[in-house]
């Protein structure tokens, strides 16, 4: 239920540590007496993408010298989601750090953090689908499993992922629930995706699920996009019931009566603390000023109303019909939602990115409608041309204390002057009456990377950030050369590690587009062909 | 003076010989990269384009700054002195060349862009390839980027194919084209250029199908919205059209044992052993089939290799079906793919607002004669706007 006392008890826990600990914002990645626990995307809920418990990966640690690979595990499929990780869990009769992983093969494994031994997998949950079943989209390439990043509930001990199966004629999107220790599916899983909204059904034939799952109040979020807007499609939001998985299933989409408002953004939805949903759709059209019900280009936020999702607010860019016409969705990258700002008018934020290469920033207490943002900047990309595909990856958040608020984008094509890359902006407030927030740039890499991922942050504190960002190096058909790992200081920008300088090493094979690294107790986790682990050398 | 249709053929036979005998030739001579295919959908400035023998789309932008060329066919007697010919024929002993078919541009790209230097065999008979600055036309001859000048023996009717301009209203659903241009970071194709390609495509003027909305019925004419359109078409039923009403079927209604029709693609392999499906249909029935240049022209081979097979289902996963031979098809089934029943409709029961696909060709007035006409027809199971 939104706003449960389950779920404020653990933000204001949250909170109360971070008081300690940082002067503001909450804590990313989830940390215990013996390590860091990232239990799904970008390690929090608010899709953050920041890990403050790092002590041994830091800016005079990592360089080429002292950091590389330190084991690689091929698995039975393509990774396309971020590799989760809980410390200290006893499997096999031994405490260890675990690295949990899915497949496109519809395959789940856990892997020994320290070595890359599997404990337990393939599970493989159902059949894959081929290419020709796939509506013949490359987006993803070459089987179609399980694409999105799953999620951990500690609590329950279980991992929750979602995958694509054709048990007959018709395709079904399936989520199972697997016991965390050993791989087993627990008592009531898998659940068939089924919903309706509008009058519009939930059609899993058309679909991509690509976001990763969030799990809010005991609800598991699941967003979808289409397979290469072929076809009849909508993009549609999920909802399941941990608790009760043969509950009735929450489902809600953009454009009922429209094809587009695919939710394509890697971290899937993000959600506040009352437990609101952030959502960030592609092309498509808007209506709502009709009285319709399609809003696409848009930032949503929608509250769990009963057995359904609610639309409570939402913000749509003016030109949203340029957008739509030029295919530069708003929904490749979703939103992050920000620690309280101080000194502001506007002290609760939304980010989020497009194509169009600009970051947008809203007010989640009004997230403003048509026209309505707090502010926009162009990060990448010529505003003379009309295409654009320059930020289809999720911002990512540092709050360095005395050396300021970061928010970091990862994008492509060189923008107006002279951004590349990766942009860092500061947030700060612009010096007008009512003290709006605002971004500044603080730096950029001023060299092009060909199509990264999600960056993610780790630090010490306020202190030691390193920004972590993987260069997939791969088109949208997932062809090209190996991928590259690159870690920055994150409040500089200085190049600290690249793993293309010790190829023989340190060489990152098949990295895909959208892939995010894990970090978490001095270990670096990337998805490929399986997973492939980066730490400091010494402690090989 | 062959006909206009034998005329036609002749030209889309040379045409499809011609770039049969260049494999590889438009993509060299255009530079930076290349798709040749279908457009299979258009969202504002992307063009979905399913490439020629490839199922895998390619998804072209298109700005202000792309050059979009559409061919027309016109008459050796009016070319002008000046402009850029390329030519296929037969050639002679003495190295002389009598061209079967002619294409013209006046700017020097696609097939104009490389070095164009005397007559060329082909390897193959005695075909051969030619090209140059057009000099004069009675006699025909064509200076090469030499300089030399080849005279070409011009017998009968020799069909022209004029590279015009053309604006981004020729960019049609079930258009053939070649774009050429840079691909961007993310693979999409960002075009420089666009040939469009009438003799692969339901170019205009042919039998093709129209997706839209029923506008009003008039006796037995109808105004229809095409979906991807601006203006209306009127549609007139043919006497005998076929009418019909599409029924989408719940896939998990479809037990072992039913009756099924596939129409779809043959796959590689043993003859009539694997299939992916297009559509399938509840009972012995077909659907409604425009020409390969229209329905299926988006697909694989542009119409060749299409199946049609109905049979029990002996298994639903993998999908199989017994047909009535004896024999077994597996079915590959694409998530897109619809499970209809069709049923026989009158044309009382057409409305305004409804969605339909019309099956026709045009007529002299410019609208379409229907031949058949399907009521809540799923533009996935056929392209076209």
């Amino acid at each position: 239920m939104p706003g449960s006392a389950s779920f404020r008890f653990r933000w204001r826990v949250c909170g109360l540590v971070l008081c300690v600990l940082l002067p503001s914002s909450l804590l990313t990645a989830k940390a215990t007496a013996q390590g860091v626990n990232i239990l799904t995307f970008h390690g929090n809920e608010a899709r953050l993408g920041w890990n403050a418990q790092e002590t041994q990966l830091t800016p005079s640690t990592v360089n080429s010298h002292s950091f590389g690979k330190l084991w690689e595990t091929p698995l039975d499929g393509q990774i396309y989601g971020s590799p989760l990780h809980v410390s200290d869990l006893e499997i096999g009769g031994k405490k260890r750090d675990v690295v949990f992983t899915a497949t496109e093969n519809n395959s789940v494994y856990a892997l020994d953090a320290s070595t890359g031994q599997i404990l337990w997998g393939p599970k493989t949950l159902a059949p894959s689908l081929n290419e020709t079943q796939y509506n013949d989209c490359n987006n993803i390439h070459p089987r179609h499993g399980i694409t999105s990043t799953p999620v951990i509930d500690l609590e329950k001990q279980t991992i929750y992922v979602c995958g694509v199966t054709q048990p007959g004629i018709r395709q079904v999107y399936q989520v199972w629930g697997l016991d965390l220790l050993t791989g087993d599916v627990r008592p009531g899983w898998p659940v068939t995706l089924k919903g309706r909204y509008q009058g519009c059904d939930f059609d899993a034939g058309q679909l991509t699920q690509r976001g990763a799952l969030n799990l809010i109040n005991g609800w598991l979020y699941i967003p979808f996009g289409s397979r290469c807007d072929i076809g009849e499609w909508h993009g549609w939001i999920m909802g399941v019931n941990t608790g009760d998985p043969s509950a009735l299933q929450r489902a809600f989409t953009p454009a009922p009566t429209i094809e587009g408002g695919g939710i394509w953004g890697s971290a899937g939805v993000s959600a506040d603390q009352d437990g609101n949903l952030y959502a960030v759709t592609g092309n498509g059209g808007y209506n709502l000023d009709k009285g319709g019900h399609n809003v696409c280009e848009s930032v949503l936020r929608l509250t769990p109303d009963g057995d359904g999702l609610k639309m409570s607010d939402y913000y749509v860019p003016a030109n949203w019909k340029d957008l739509d016409a030029a295919d530069v969705d708003m929904g490749g990258s979703s939103a992050i939602v920000l620690p309280d700002q101080p000194d502001t008018s506007t002290p609760h934020l939304v980010v989020t990115c497009g194509k169009d290469g600009l970051i947008y920033m809203v007010n989640r207490d009004k997230l403003g409608q048509v026209g309505g943002e707090v502010y926009k900047q162009r990060l990448f990309g010529d505003p003379n041309v009309s295409y654009h595909s320059n930020i289809k990856t999720t911002p990512a958040y540092f709050d360095g204390g005395e050396a300021g608020r970061f928010v970091y984008a990862t994008g492509n094509e060189t923008g107006p002057n002279g951004e590349a890359g990766v942009v860092a902006l500061k947030v700060v407030t612009d010096g007008s009456p009512n003290g709006k927030s605002r971004l500044q740039t603080a730096w950029t890499l001023k060299q092009e990377l060909h199509q990264p991922g999600a960056p993610t942050v780790s630090s010490n504190g306020s202190k030691e950030a390193i920004l972590w960002v993987i260069e997939s190096n791969k088109d949208d058909g997932d062809l090209g050369p190996p991928g590259v790992l690159h870690a920055f200081d994150a409040i500089t920008g200085k190049t600290l590690y690249r793993s293309d300088e010790d190829p023989t090493r340190d060489t990152l094979e098949d990295a895909r587009k959208f892939s995010c690294p894990t970090v978490a107790n001095g270990r670096v986790f990337v998805g490929t062909h399986g997973i492939v682990a980066y730490g400091l050398l010494h402690g090989k | 003076m062959l006909g206009h249709q034998k005329a036609r053929l002749l030209w889309l036979a040379m045409v499809g010989l011609g770039l049969s005998l260049l494999p590889g030739a438009a993509q060299a001579q255009f530079g930076g990269d290349h798709v040749e295919g279908a457009i299979v959908d258009i969202r504002g400035d992307i063009l979905q384009v399913r490439p020629r023998f490839s199922m895998k789309l390619t998804r072209v932008i298109v700005d202000d700054k792309t050059e979009i060329q559409s061919p027309q066919i016109m008459a050796i007697n009016k070319l002008q002195p000046g402009v850029n010919v390329f030519g296929f024929g037969d050639y002679d002993a003495k190295g002389g060349i009598t061209p079967r078919f002619l294409m013209v541009s006046e700017e020097r790209r696609g097939f104009f862009a490389g070095k164009i230097r005397g007559v060329r065999g082909t390897g193959y008979g005695k075909s051969a390839m030619f090209g140059g600055k057009l000099k004069s036309v009675k006699p025909f001859v064509v200076t090469d980027d030499d300089g030399k000048e080849i005279t070409a023996t011009i017998q009968g009717f020799v069909p022209v194919m004029h590279n015009a301009k053309a604006d981004r209203t020729a960019l049609q659903v079930g258009k053939m084209i070649e774009a050429s241009g840079e691909r961007t970071a993310d693979g999409l194709l960002h075009a420089r250029a666009i040939d469009i390609q009438q003799g692969f495509g339901g170019g205009p003027g042919g039998a093709g199908a129209v997706f839209g909305e029923v506008v009003a019925v008039n006796g037995n004419s109808l105004e229809v919205m095409p979906r991807f359109g601006a203006e209306t078409i009127q549609a007139k039923l043919k006497e005998g059209a076929t009418l019909l009403r599409q029924i989408t079927v719940d896939p998990d209604t479809v037990k072992v044992g039913d009756t099924i029709t596939v129409q779809g693609k043959r796959l590689e392999g043993p003859p009539d052993t694997n299939a992916v499906a297009f559509v399938l249909l509840v009972g012995k029935q077909t659907y409604p089939q425009v020409s390969p240049q229209g329905f299926f022209a988006a697909f694989r081979g542009a119409g060749n290799g299409n199946v049609t097979a109905t049979g029990k289902v002996a298994s639903l996963s993998p999908f199989v079906l017994t047909l009535e031979d004896g024999k077994s098809l597996t079915v590959v089934i694409p998530g897109q793919t619809p499970v209809v029943d069709l049923r026989p409709l009158t044309l009382a029961e057409i409305k305004p607002g409804d969605k339909l696909m019309l099956i026709g060709s045009e007529s002299k007035d410019g609208g379409m004669v229907t031949t058949t006409l399907v009521v809540g027809a799923s533009p996935i199971v056929g392209f076209g706007n």
